[in-house]
């Protein structure tokens, strides 16, 4: 089991992501930053669909074993690492069914539909809400609905041990949201290590764990998500009722 | 499934008798020789249309382009300016008539680089980006093709011209065993590696991105159905000259029947392929009987598929 992602004298270019050495572990890590900040191309890093231009990744195993991301064949490290990039597509046909099976892929290396498929297949769509919309093509579907069908392409493998996805919650609505977050606590208590990145900084909070803000390619900070927020100048609010991110006006 | 497979079997059977009994006189099974000479051009018929047919499955999957064809595309008529120009080499410097299969292969793989360098241009796996370019630069082989087939067909003698003309429309003749026993295992064997990528064609349809964040090694599943779709395409048009539309409208009948399977569509494709230009063939030899001729089934198949061919067109960009 993947226990340790880590990033060693990192450079990709053109993006400019510079990352002198970064360690990922077992648990959440929201990744936050602005619009071309550079936290697509570090998840893409960390997913290993990106090579950087310079600089290695590794994964470390439980027993101390470690495996240069680069040694890995596609299929191995799929069955490692579900990542999900921001602008996912299938084909329109597909229905959801179908389209969280996919995710099942690189272990089981076929497309046949089999009833212990099936079965995972439901059981992350009713994770994520969309059960009833097992049997619907992809092309019938709503923003949010086709945006929580590709996530659950990243979420029914639990074999997988590490998590990427970039901005799983766009386009998601508050309650959505609040089951896409639960999903990914629960994976996260479960010692897989989670990778997400968000803009919505309340989701950021219900997420919580460790928090890397991106500026300029670069990690320019790093701990716990409120701590991180605070540092950059916003104002954590919590009741015990509710909770939210108040920004500092401009 | 099983009806699928039904239907599958059934196109090739129905193919096979039309093919085999259709002729100038009518309907009805030969016996001697005109039998063996029929068997073999049914037989070629087969062989042609697997080839297309799973080419054109794999192509549209590959480059997520329902107008993806080894004609639309330009890499049959590619294959038809190399053959061509062997032929011509065979012709008035009296190398062996070998070359014209490499010639055709040849021609259908420049013929797929320049697709692909057209694909990769606009932008690789994106969903809008892959349609236009690859189908302009189809544009462009074509019409190239048969402008240097022409001033071939022109430089050469009269007697040694009319040959070219078969590269340009295709039909189908009686082949020698060993042609067609080449032609057949060249082409059960690119079917085998076309449908085996069935899988990684699958998840491309999502784009390269999706793809190899699931696992697909997307370069090397490319290379493979390009290099399989070139032999195939290179293969048919050395034995039968350009033959459109059959590996567009084949596909496009089979996924209705399958969905999403590509591995399977390649198989169907292949095999209702095979029947449908067998039997078309036959039924273009019985149709012209009357004026002592017959149509080459390449034109038959671009009457049933051009039209074909603008309805998907529709289709695609409403």
């Amino acid at each position: 089991m993947t226990t340790l992602i880590e990033l060693t004298d990192i450079i990709v270019e053109p993006t400019r992501l510079r990352v002198a050495r970064l360690t990922l572990a077992a648990g959440m890590t929201v990744v936050l930053g602005d619009n071309g900040a550079g936290k697509s191309t570090l998840l893409d890093v960390v997913g290993g669909v990106l090579r950087p231009t310079q600089g290695a990744v590794s994964l470390l195993d439980g027993s101390g074993q470690t495996t240069a991301m680069s040694a890995l064949s596609p299929q191995a490290r799929a069955q490692r690492i579900a990542s999900l990039g921001q602008r996912p597509l299938a084909a329109p046909g597909l229905t959801v069914e179908a389209r969280i099976a996919q995710g099942l892929m690189p272990r089981r290396g076929a497309l046949a539909l089999g009833d212990g498929v099936r079965l995972r297949a439901r059981s992350c769509a009713e994770t994520l809400g969309i059960a009833p919309l097992l049997d619907r093509p992809l092309a019938t579907l709503s923003g949010g609905e086709l945006q929580r069908a590709h996530v659950g392409r990243a979420l029914v493998d639990d074999a997988a041990e590490v998590v990427v996805l970039d901005e799983p919650f766009s386009s998601l609505d508050a309650d959505a949201s609040d089951l896409l977050a639960g999903a990914l606590v629960a994976r996260a208590a479960r010692h897989h290590i989670v990778v997400v990145s968000v803009h919505d900084l309340d989701v950021a909070i219900a997420l919580g764990g460790r928090a890397l803000w991106i500026d300029g390619g670069a990690v320019v900070d790093d701990g716990p998500v409120r701590d991180v927020l605070e540092r950059r100048g916003l104002r954590v609010v919590d009741d015990g009722e509710h909770v939210g991110v108040l920004r500092r006006r401009r | 499934m099983t009806r699928a497979v039904a239907i599958c079997i059934g196109c090739v059977v129905l193919g096979t008798v039309v093919s085999l009994a259709a002729g100038p006189d009518g309907f009805g099974l030969p016996s001697g020789d005109l039998l063996e000479l029929r068997a073999s051009r049914t037989a070629l018929a087969l062989v042609v249309g697997a080839a297309l047919s799973a080419v054109g499955a794999a192509l549209q999957a590959l480059l997520r382009n329902p107008l993806a064809d080894p004609f639309v595309l330009g890499v049959s008529g590619g294959a038809a300016l190399g053959a061509a120009i062997a032929q011509a080499a065979v012709v008035t410097l009296a190398v062996s008539s070998a070359v014209v299969g490499l010639g055709a292969i040849g021609g259908a793989a420049a013929a797929s680089a320049l697709v692909l360098w057209f694909v990769r241009r606009d932008g690789g796996g994106s969903r809008d980006g892959v349609t236009g370019g690859a189908v302009l630069i189809g544009v462009v082989v074509n019409a190239f093709s048969w402008a240097v087939v022409s001033t071939v067909r022109v430089a050469l003698p009269a007697s040694e011209a009319q040959g070219l003309s078969t590269w340009l429309i295709g039909a189908l003749t009686y082949p020698s065993t060993p042609a067609l026993l080449v032609a057949a295992v060249v082409v059960v064997c690119g079917v085998v590696a076309l449908a085996a990528q069935g899988p990684a064609l699958v998840l491309l349809q999502g784009g390269d991105d999706d793809a190899r964040r699931l696992g697909v090694p997307v370069e090397r599943t490319g290379l493979i159905v390009v290099t399989g779709a070139t032999i195939l395409t290179g293969v048919a048009v050395a034995v039968t000259g350009v033959i459109g539309f059959i590996g567009l409208l084949v596909p496009h009948a089979v996924r209705r029947l399958l969905g999403v399977d590509v591995g399977a569509a390649v198989w169907a494709s292949a095999l209702c392929g095979a029947g449908l230009l067998a039997a078309l063939d036959g039924l273009a030899r019985a149709a012209f009987a009357v004026w002592g001729t017959e149509l080459p089934v390449g034109a038959v198949c671009a009457l049933v598929g051009a039209p074909a061919l603008a309805v998907v067109l529709a289709r695609a960009r409403p």
